[in-house]
C-alpha cells in the first residue's frame, strides 16, 4: 500500500503547488475522474480477497478523502484569491462627481398657494377659480364699486383696448381675486359656502415694491350667523398654522373696502430680526390682509338675502406671505425666472405641503 | 391728509399723549402713516445766559464766552457773530447729539482754550435753515430744558405732524375737525363744539347768481356767494401761515390762504374771485364744447359739455369743483371780490377731473363728498375770517339753487352688533357713539331711527351704521370665535379634479429637472405674433411697458426670453417650465391653461463618464409622453403626427392627439427663427400640453383592471426590414402588433440604416429598420413552428402596411 500513499503524498504536493483553477480541474481528473488514478486504485479493489481487501479499502478511502478535502479546500482558496484580485481591481474613485442630472424646483409660489389651501381645506374651505380677463361688472359694480366710485382709481386697473372703440365698457385684468367670490355664489346659490380662490391679480403699478401681476388668495365664508369673530378665529388659526409658530396675535383695524361692512385690515404682532421675520413676538405690527363681512348689496347681487344670511370675505398677496414666510427679498425676483434664483428658493418636487406631514421640512 | 397737534387740539381738548392720538386714530380706520415730532431731538439741550465775552487771545474770529448753565457757568468757544453778553442761547453740553452737524459735543480745547458746549445755530438744530448766527431766546432761565421753553415760547416748532391715510369712504376726515369728531367719539378728549352764527350785510351784491336748470338737478344744486368791497389782500397773520407751512402748503396771499385754511381745517373747499375782473353775473353751467381756460396752474384746458364751469358773461372762471381761473384770481391789488361756496356732484367733478387730468385739493373733496349742509356755514366762516383780518364790508349773502338737502334715516338694532361683528357693547353705548359721531338717533316705538349727517355721504344703511359702531368702539378689542364645523365626521376632498391634475402635474414636470417659473401674462406684440397673438383683442388700453402690451398666446415666448436672460448671465444649460393661462381672445373665459417646457443646451453637464449631448425633440418628447401617462393618457390611448406650427420646426416636430381631431399636446424643436429673433443659443427643444383638451374622468376610475401575468417564457426576435425612406417607425412597428395582437407584447426599433451608404447598398430611397419583438405565449410554451408561423404573420403585416422586406 505504500504505492497508494506515495500517489496521495504526490497529489498533496500538486495541489499545493497549483494556483489555477482549470490546471487544479485538470489534476482533479487526473486523480478522481472516472479514470483516475485514486478511482482505478479503487476500482482494483473488487478483485483482491476479502482479507487485503478489509485492509486496504478503508485505507484507500481515507486516502480519497483526504485527496479530496485537499482540492476542495484549494478549489476554495483559488476562488478567494480571484474574487480578490477582481475586487481589488474593481476598484472606483469613491469622490468623483456623479452622473449629472439637473434638479428640477418648484416656484414658491405654487408652493406657498399649496400651503395655504392645505390649510383652508382643514377648515371647510373648497379651492375656486375664474377667469383673469373680467368684465367691468364682475370686477366693479357686482361688488359695489360702481363706476364713479373713487375707490376705482386706486385699484391702477389694466383695460382690454377693445370694446373701447366700439363704446362698450372695457373688460379688465381683474385687479383683485374678488370677482371668483361673485360668479362663485352665482353659480352654486352661494350658501353655505366656504372658498378660496388663488390666483394671478393685475394692476398697472412697478416700482420696488409692486409688480404689474401678482398673486392672490380670496377668501370667502357665507351662512347663517357667520360674524367677523369667526373670520378673526380663521385668521389667527391661519397665520398660526401657515407661519409654523404656537402663538399669534392679530390685530383688527377698521378699514373700508367697498365690498366689505365692517371692513378691518388685519395686523400681526412680529419683530424683525436680521432681516428674518418673528411672528408671535415683538412690538412691531405689519399689515398682512384686507377682510370684513360681506356687504349686504354684493349678497344682494348675488341673488342672496341678506336677512338670512351673512359671511365674512379676506384676501391677501400670496407672493407677500412667501416673501415673509421665507425670507425671500425683492417681489420682482419672482417673475424673473432667474435660474440661480429658482435653484436658490425653489422647492424639491417631492416636498410637497401636507397638514399630515408637515407643511414645510 | 396732513396736520399739526396743535391745529387738532384747537378742536380737541384732550391730555392724551401722542402715543394714544395716534393708536385711536389707525384704530379707528385713519390710518397714521407718518409722525414727525421733533420734540425727541431736543431733548437733552439746555438754555442759558451769556454773561460775557472776551476775544480769544489766539483767534480773531473766536469768542470766548462766560456762559451761564444754571448749576454753574462755564467757558464756551463761539465763532457766531451775534454771541454778546445777554443774550439767551440753547446749549449742547458735551455728550449731547447735534442733528444739523451730525456731531456728539465733546469736552475741548479750541486753539489753547477749554470750551464746555456748544451754543446752537437753527439749521445745527435742523428747526430752519438759518445759520447767520446762533439763536437768541428771550424769557431764559438758565439751565431749563429748551423744550420746556420751547412749548411755552415757541410751541410750533415742536408741534408734531401727523399724516393719515384717508380711505375714499371717509370725505369728513379730510378736515381737522372731523378727525377731531372721531377721536371725541373714541373717547379721546372732548370736541369743541363751533356753533353756527348769524352774519348780516350791509349792502346787496352786485354780482347775482344764476344756476342753469339742467345743471342744478345734479351737478351743483346749491351755490352761495357774498360780494366784499374794499379788502387789503396782505399776508396772512402768524398762526395761519404756520397752520398752512406746517402741512406743506405755500402761504399765497390772506385771502387765498384762507380758503385753502378751511379746505383742510372743514373739508369745505372755496374760491374767491378778484370782483372787478368779472363781467356781470355770475352762471352755473355746462361748458360747451371746446370753450377754454386758463387755469390757476397756468395751464390752458380745453372743456366739454359734461363738465360744469363758473361762468361770467365773457366765459368760465373756474371749472366748478377742481380749479380756478388765472384772468379773475385775486393778487396783492385785489380790492372787491366775489366768495363762492357750493355743492357740486361727485361723479361730475370726478369725471372731469380724470377728463383733464387736474388733481387739486377741491376736486379730492368734492369727488368724495363734501358737507352740502355746510355749504352756507362755510361761507360764512370764510366772511367772518377775511373780515376780521383784511377788513371791508360785506354784502347779503347770494343764494342760488336748492339749500335743503334730504336727510336719510335709517333703523338701528343694536343687537345687529353682535350678530354681524361678534361683540358685545350695550344698547346705550352704542347709541352714544352714533350721537358722538354727530348722528341723530331718535326712538320711535322702540325701534332707533338714526339720521345721517351731511358729512357722512357714505352711510347709507343699518350695516354702515354697525360699522361705525364697531369702528369706534375699536375692532382691537374684537375677541375670536371657533368657526363651525360644516359637515360632521370626515371632511370631503377640497381640491376639484383639474386643480389636483394641476398640482401633480407640475411636481411630475419638476421631477423631471425643470425649474418652475412663473412669467408675465402680457408680453411684446412682436414676441406674441410669432406665436399666433398679437392681436388687438388681446391688447391693453394702458400697458405700462412696451414689452407688456398684449396678453400672451403661448407660455413660451416667456421661457424662451426667460431662457435667453439666463444664458446672458452665463447659464447655457437651462430647462424651465410653467403652468399658466394662455389667452385668446380678449373676453373672460377665453384663456387656456398649459403646461409647457423647454430645454435649451446639453442634456448633462462636461463629465468623464460620457460625451456630451445637445437635447434633442426625443427628450422632450420622451417627458411628454411620461407627463401624459401620469395624468392617465397612456400612449396606446395617444396619436402621434407631424404638428404644423410656425414657431416649430416643421421637420423635428408632433403633435399628440386623443381622437382624430383633439390634439392634446405638441413637442419639437424651435424653429431657427425663433431661436435667432429670441437670442437663445444652442439646441432647444420644447413640450406643451394644453390642459383644457385633456378631458377630465367623468367618474372616478377606482377599480383597477384585473392583473394578467402569464408565467411561459417570453421569445425575443429580431428582424430587419427595408423600406422607402419616408416610412415612419410607428407604421412598422402598428404593422407588428396587427399581426397578432394577441401574442405581440412589445416592439423595439433598435436600428436605422440610412443616407447614402443605405442607398447603395438597399437601393435608392431604401432605409432599413431593425426591430427587437417579444412575443408572449398565453397558453402553451411555442416550439419552432410556432414562432416561423408568427415571424411569417409579421413579415406580411408588414409588407402589406409598408411595402418593406425582410433585409438579406
Amino acid at each position: 500500500m505504500s504505492e497508494a500513499r506515495k500517489i496521495k503524498d504526490n497529489y498533496l504536493k500538486e495541489i499545493a503547488n497549483t494556483f489555477s483553477d482549470s490546471t487544479l480541474e485538470k489534476l482533479r481528473v487526473k486523480a478522481l475522474g472516472k479514470k483516475g488514478e485514486i478511482s482505478l486504485l479503487l476500482r482494483d479493489l473488487g478483485q483482491m480477497d476479502d482479507d487485503k481487501r478489509r485492509i486496504a479499502g478503508p485505507e484507500l478511502n481515507r486516502i480519497k478523502d483526504e485527496i479530496l478535502k485537499a482540492f476542495v479546500k484549494k478549489k476554495s482558496e483559488i476562488l478567494e484569491s480571484i474574487l480578490k484580485n477582481r475586487l481589488n481591481s474593481e476598484t472606483v474613485d469613491v469622490t468623483a462627481q456623479t452622473r449629472s442630472r439637473q434638479r428640477g424646483t418648484i416656484h414658491p409660489i405654487s408652493q406657498v398657494t399649496q400651503e395655504v389651501v392645505e390649510i383652508f381645506s382643514d377648515l371647510g374651505f373648497a379651492v375656486a377659480e375664474g377667469p383673469q380677463v373680467e368684465s367691468d361688472w364682475y370686477n366693479f359694480d357686482a361688488l359695489n364699486i360702481p363706476p364713479e366710485h373713487p375707490a376705482r382709481q386706486e385699484f391702477d386697473t389694466f383695460y382690454i383696448h377693445s370694446g373701447k372703440e366700439n363704446g362698450n365698457t372695457p373688460n379688465v385684468l381683474r385687479t383683485h381675486t374678488s370677482p371668483v367670490q361673485i360668479r362663485h355664489m352665482e353659480k352654486t346659490g352661494g350658501v353655505p359656502c366656504r372658498i378660496i380662490v388663488p390666483g394671478r391679480v393685475y394692476r398697472s403699478d412697478y416700482d420696488q415694491t409692486h409688480t404689474p401681476m401678482f398673486n392672490q388668495l380670496e377668501g370667502l365664508a357665507i351662512g347663517p350667523g357667520l360674524n367677523m369673530a369667526n373670520l378673526k378665529w380663521v385668521l389667527e388659526e391661519f397665520c398660526r398654522t401657515f407661519f409654523e409658530v404656537d402663538d399669534v396675535e392679530l390685530r383688527f383695524r377698521a378699514s373700508h373696502f367697498p365690498f366689505t361692512e365692517p371692513s378691518a385690515e388685519v395686523d400681526l404682532r412680529c419683530t424683525w430680526d436680521a432681516g428674518q421675520l418673528k411672528v408671535g413676538e415683538g412690538n412691531d405690527w405689519m399689515e398682512i390682509l384686507g377682510s370684513g363681512m360681506v356687504h349686504p348689496r354684493v349678497l344682494k347681487s348675488c341673488k342672496i338675502d341678506p336677512k338670512k344670511y351673512q359671511g365674512f370675505a379676506f384676501g391677501m398677496g400670496i407672493d407677500r406671505l412667501a416673501m415673509l414666510k421665507y425670507g425671500i427679498p425683492d417681489l420682482r425676483s419672482f417673475f424673473d425666472s432667474d435660474l440661480r434664483w429658482l435653484r436658490h428658493f425653489g422647492f424639491k418636487p417631492l416636498d410637497i405641503p401636507s397638514m399630515v406631514t408637515g407643511l414645510s421640512e | 391728509m396732513k396736520f399739526s397737534m396743535s391745529w387738532l387740539k384747537t378742536y380737541l381738548k384732550t391730555d392724551a399723549s401722542l402715543d394714544e392720538i395716534t393708536f385711536a386714530l389707525t384704530d379707528l380706520g385713519l390710518e397714521v402713516e407718518n409722525v414727525e415730532s421733533p420734540r425727541e431731538t431736543f431733548d437733552n439741550f439746555i438754555v442759558g445766559k451769556i454773561l460775557e465775552t472776551k476775544k480769544h487771545p489766539d483767534a480773531d474770529n473766536l469768542k470766548v464766552c462766560l456762559v451761564d448753565f444754571g448749576l454753574n457757568s462755564q467757558n464756551i468757544v463761539c465763532g457766531a457773530p451775534n454771541a454778546r453778553s445777554g443774550i439767551g442761547v440753547v446749549i449742547a453740553q458735551p455728550g449731547t447729539y447735534v442733528g444739523g452737524i451730525d456731531t456728539t459735543i465733546r469736552k475741548s480745547k479750541i486753539r489753547g482754550v477749554e470750551s464746555f458746549g456748544m451754543m446752537c445755530s437753527e439749521s445745527e438744530l435742523k428747526l430752519s435753515g438759518e445759520h447767520d448766527g446762533i439763536m437768541e431766546l428771550a424769557n431764559v432761565s438758565a439751565g431749563e430744558n429748551f423744550v420746556d421753553w420751547l412749548d411755552v415760547n415757541q410751541p410750533e416748532k415742536i408741534d408734531p405732524i401727523i399724516e393719515i391715510a384717508i380711505t375714499p369712504n371717509r370725505p369728513d376726515a379730510l378736515g381737522v375737525y372731523g378727525i377731531a369728531r372721531d377721536l371725541a367719539a373714541r373717547g379721546i378728549g372732548k370736541l369743541v363744539k363751533t356753533d353756527n352764527f348769524f352774519l348780516k350785510g350791509s349792502f346787496k351784491s352786485s354780482i347775482n347768481v344764476e344756476i342753469d336748470s339742467e345743471v342744478q338737478i345734479k351737478d351743483c344744486p346749491l351755490f352761495a356767494g357774498c360780494y366784499i368791497k374794499g379788502v387789503r389782500n396782505k399776508v396772512s397773520p402768524d398762526w395761519l401761515q404756520r397752520r398752512l407751512v406746517s402741512i406743506n402748503l405755500k402761504p399765497i396771499s390772506g385771502l387765498v390762504d384762507l380758503t385753502n385754511f378751511l379746505t383742510f381745517d372743514r373739508a369745505r373747499p372755496l374760491h374767491v374771485f378778484d370782483a372787478d375782473k368779472l363781467q356781470g353775473n355770475i352762471s352755473v353751467r355746462k361748458a360747451q364744447s371746446g370753450e377754454k381756460i386758463i387755469a390757476l396752474d397756468g395751464n390752458e384746458y380745453s372743456l366739454d359739455q359734461s363738465m360744469t364751469v363758473i361762468a361770467d358773461e365773457v366765459g368760465p372762471q373756474a371749472i366748478a369743483g377742481i380749479i380756478g381761473g388765472l384772468h379773475s384770481s385775486c393778487t396783492a391789488e385785489t380790492k372787491n371780490i366775489f366768495v363762492e361756496s357750493a355743492f357740486f356732484d361727485p361723479i361730475t367733478t370726478s369725471m372731469a377731473g380724470r377728463k383733464l387730468n387736474i388733481q387739486t385739493d377741491s376736486r379730492y373733496r368734492f369727488e368724495r363728498g363734501v358737507d352740502p349742509t355746510f355749504t352756507l356755514e362755510g361761507l360764512k366762516l370764510y366772511i367772518k375770517l377775511a373780515n376780521q383780518y383784511f377788513g371791508g364790508e360785506y354784502s347779503e349773502i347770494v343764494v342760488a339753487g336748492n339749500k335743503v338737502f334730504k336727510n336719510r334715516t335709517y333703523k338701528f338694532d343694536p343687537k345687529m352688533l353682535e350678530r354681524l361683528v361678534g361683540m358685545k357693547e350695550t344698547a346705550s353705548n352704542q347709541v352714544e357713539i352714533l350721537r358722538k359721531l354727530g348722528f341723530l338717533v331718535e326712538q320711535e316705538d322702540k325701534i332707533n331711527l338714526v339720521t345721517v349727517p351731511g358729512w357722512r355721504p357714505d352711510v347709507l344703511g343699518e350695516a354702515d351704521l354697525i360699522e361705525e359702531v364697531a369702528r369706534v368702539a375699536s375692532l382691537s378689542n374684537l375677541k375670536s370665535e371657533p368657526l363651525p364645523k360644516m359637515v360632521t365626521g370626515i371632511s370631503r376632498p377640497k381640491m376639484t379634479q383639474s386643480n389636483r391634475r394641476v398640482a401633480f402635474l407640475r411636481r411630475c414636470i419638476a421631477s423631471f429637472g425643470f425649474n418652475e417659473c412663473i412669467n408675465y401674462s402680457f408680453i411684446d406684440k412682436e414676441s406674441a405674433r410669432c406665436f399666433g397673438g398679437g392681436s388687438d383683442a388681446v391688447m391693453l388700453a394702458n400697458s405700462i411697458s412696451s414689452q407688456m402690451t398684449h396678453l400672451r398666446p403661448s407660455l413660451l415666448p416667456g421661457l424662451i426670453s426667460a431662457a435667453a436672460r439666463n444664458q446672458a448671465r452665463g447659464i447655457s444649460d437651462v430647462s424651465l417650465f410653467e403652468i399658466g393661462h394662455n389667452f385668446y381672445g380678449g373676453q373672460p373665459g377665453e384663456e387656456e391653461l398649459a403646461a409647457t417646457g423647454l430645454m435649451i443646451g446639453n442634456i448633462s453637464e462636461k463629465s468623464h463618464y460620457e460625451k456630451l449631448r445637445a437635447v434633442d425633440v426625443y427628450d422632450v418628447k420622451g417627458f411628454l409622453e411620461q407627463a401624459l401617462e401620469q395624468l392617465g393618457f397612456p400612449l396606446k390611448q395617444l396619436g402621434v403626427r407631424r404638428a404644423d406650427y410656425t414657431f416649430l420646426h416643421p421637420g423635428r416636430s408632433g403633435a399628440f392627439t386623443l381622437g382624430p381631431k383633439n390634439e392634446v399636446a405638441f413637442f419639437g424643436e424651435l424653429h431657427p427663427n425663433i431661436a435667432t429673433i429670441f437670442g437663445v443659443k444652442g439646441s432647444s427643444v420644447c413640450f406643451s400640453i394644453n390642459l383644457e383638451k385633456l378631458p377630465l374622468q367623468k367618474r372616478k376610475k377606482i377599480l383597477k383592471p384585473s392583473l394578467k401575468l402569464y408565467d411561459l417564457q417570453a421569445v425575443e426576435r429580431d428582424f430587419a426590414f427595408v423600406v422607402d425612406k419616408d416610412i415612419a417607425m410607428s407604421v412598422i412597428t402598428e404593422a407588428v402588433f396587427k399581426s397578432d395582437v394577441s401574442v405581440i407584447e412589445k416592439v423595439n426599433v433598435f436600428d436605422v440604416f440610412e443616407g447614402a451608404l443605405a442607398n447603395e447598398q438597399l437601393g435608392k430611397d431604401k432605409k432599413s429598420i431593425a426591430i427587437s419583438v417579444r412575443i408572449q405565449p398565453r397558453i402553451k410554451t411555442f416550439n419552432e413552428k410556432d414562432i416561423e408561423d408568427i415571424s411569417t404573420k409579421i413579415i406580411t403585416s408588414v409588407f402589406e402596411l409598408s411595402g418593406g422586406y425582410l433585409r438579406s
